[in-house]
């Protein structure tokens, strides 16, 4: 079993947008529901706060990547939902595109492959 | 079943954690709505924490941290100049609360029943009536139980300014009510049979009561509501020490514990030495001392 990855604050930063444009692209998602969803897709060891994420929304919102809308939860509470917009999809295909080549290039001066890293 | 509404005293403190988290910064509806986002999230992120183990109070208490600074959620700065003010009636007027029928009926009937037990006792220590010595003696846990429903249920009720207190911290605010209920009975009974054990009882309910409500003030959270402690700092509300500091709030409760048990302790002896006419001369004595350390601790002098 690995040890827990301290990833670096900047690395953290750069991985947000398309972290979030890829989660949005699965379909509609909420504040709490996008949080519990990096979590679990990084086991554990990225840990965002409401503090991180809300600024990171409302940029891409200002930058025409995602809109809003009101709706209600199962609770019966209003709730803000997020969804992606044409051009936050091509923003996501475009930044995925750099970080296949940042993981390749990086994968192959390391000497392993990716999926041998589980990536 | 849950209504949607329903708090339980849990969710009262992560609602209050999150209304002082976001008093500082101004009223806009973009403030609101994400307000109301955040609030959903917390509550989410508290079931999962109590979920896991963690007790609900410290689980809201871990929620409202992990959220970190508000301002840098708003993109804002607190603002310390006094916000646009409106008046304290105008805001008393959009933020009124009202009292809830059934609670104005139980605090009708309970207060009801309480009048009727003093009139009884005042009647029977004024010689106009007679009433059996157990009668008189069962008057008093009565009257105690009386006085700390009316107290718990009082401070359960959200007001126009006020959040209500947690259930645990209401029913201690009763039962210090209670204990002091006892000790004036007690008093009471002196008045109408001289007893040192009335005296020791009535010393100790008091003092109790006194230690009680002293801690419970000193650890109490804060209940005001943030658009009144917005309005006060805006008008100048003049700070104390206990507000800033609660080891001087403790250490006042402390004083004052010694002091009434030193001003019971001379009122026993100079009423077995000398009688009623000059004892009671000690219980006011203890009191004004415990206006003037009170005067002195909550306002100190400016240090040179």
């Amino acid at each position: 079993m690995l040890a827990p990855v301290n990833i670096d604050k900047d690395l953290v930063a750069a991985m947000a947008t398309p972290l979030v444009l890829a989660i949005l692209a699965e379909g509609t998602s909420y504040g709490y529901a996008i949080l519990k969803r990096v979590r679990d897709a990084s086991a554990g060891e990225v840990q965002w706060t409401d503090g991180m994420l809300y600024p990171l929304l409302h940029r891409l919102e200002r930058l025409g990547y995602l809109v809003t809308e009101w709706g209600v939860s199962d609770e019966g509470r209003r709730r803000r939902y997020y969804r992606i917009t044409p051009a936050g999809e091509a923003q996501l295909a475009d930044q995925r595109r750099q970080w296949e080549t940042a993981t390749r290039t990086l994968g192959g001066i390391w000497g392993r492959t990716l999926p041998a890293m589980g990536v | 079943m849950t209504t949607p509404n329903k708090r339980t005293d849990d969710t009262e403190l992560l609602h209050r954690l999150l209304d002082e988290a976001f008093a500082p910064y101004p009223v806009t509806s973009e403030t609101l709505d994400l307000k109301q986002e955040v609030r959903g999230n917390l509550t989410a992120r508290t079931a999962e924490l109590v979920a896991e183990g963690t007790t609900p109070a410290d689980a809201a208490r871990r929620a409202i941290a992990e959220l970190g600074d508000v301002g840098i959620l708003l993109g804002e700065t607190p603002t310390d100049a006094p916000i646009a003010t409106e008046s304290w009636v105008a805001e008393q007027r959009r933020n009124r609360v009202r009292p809830k029928p059934a609670y104005a009926v139980r605090t009708a009937l309970l207060a009801g029943l309480l009048a009727a037990v003093i009139l009884v006792l005042k009647f029977e220590v004024f010689g106009l009536l007679t009433v059996a010595p157990t009668l008189s003696i069962a008057a008093i846990p009565v009257a105690a139980a009386l006085v700390g429903w009316i107290v718990t249920d009082a401070l359960r009720q959200e007001t126009t300014q006020n959040y209500p207190f947690s259930r645990p911290t209401a029913i201690a605010f009763g039962v210090a009510a209670a204990l002091l209920t006892v000790g004036l009975g007690a008093v009471l009974q002196t008045v109408l049979k001289f007893d040192v054990l009335w005296i020791l009882i009535a010393g100790g309910a008091v003092v109790a009561s006194i230690i009680l409500f002293t801690y419970l003030g000193v650890t109490s959270t804060n209940r005001r509501k943030p658009w009144a402690t917005r309005l006060m700092n805006a008008n100048g509300n003049v700070p104390n020490a206990f507000d800033n500091d609660q080891a001087t709030a403790a250490r006042f409760g402390i004083y004052t514990a010694g002091i009434f048990t030193l001003a019971f302790a001379v009122f026993i002896v100079l009423t077995v030495t000398i009688g009623w006419g000059w004892s009671w001369l000690a219980l006011v004595g203890g009191f004004v001392l415990m206006l003037l350390v009170l005067a002195r601790m909550l306002f100190p002098p400016a240090k040179s």
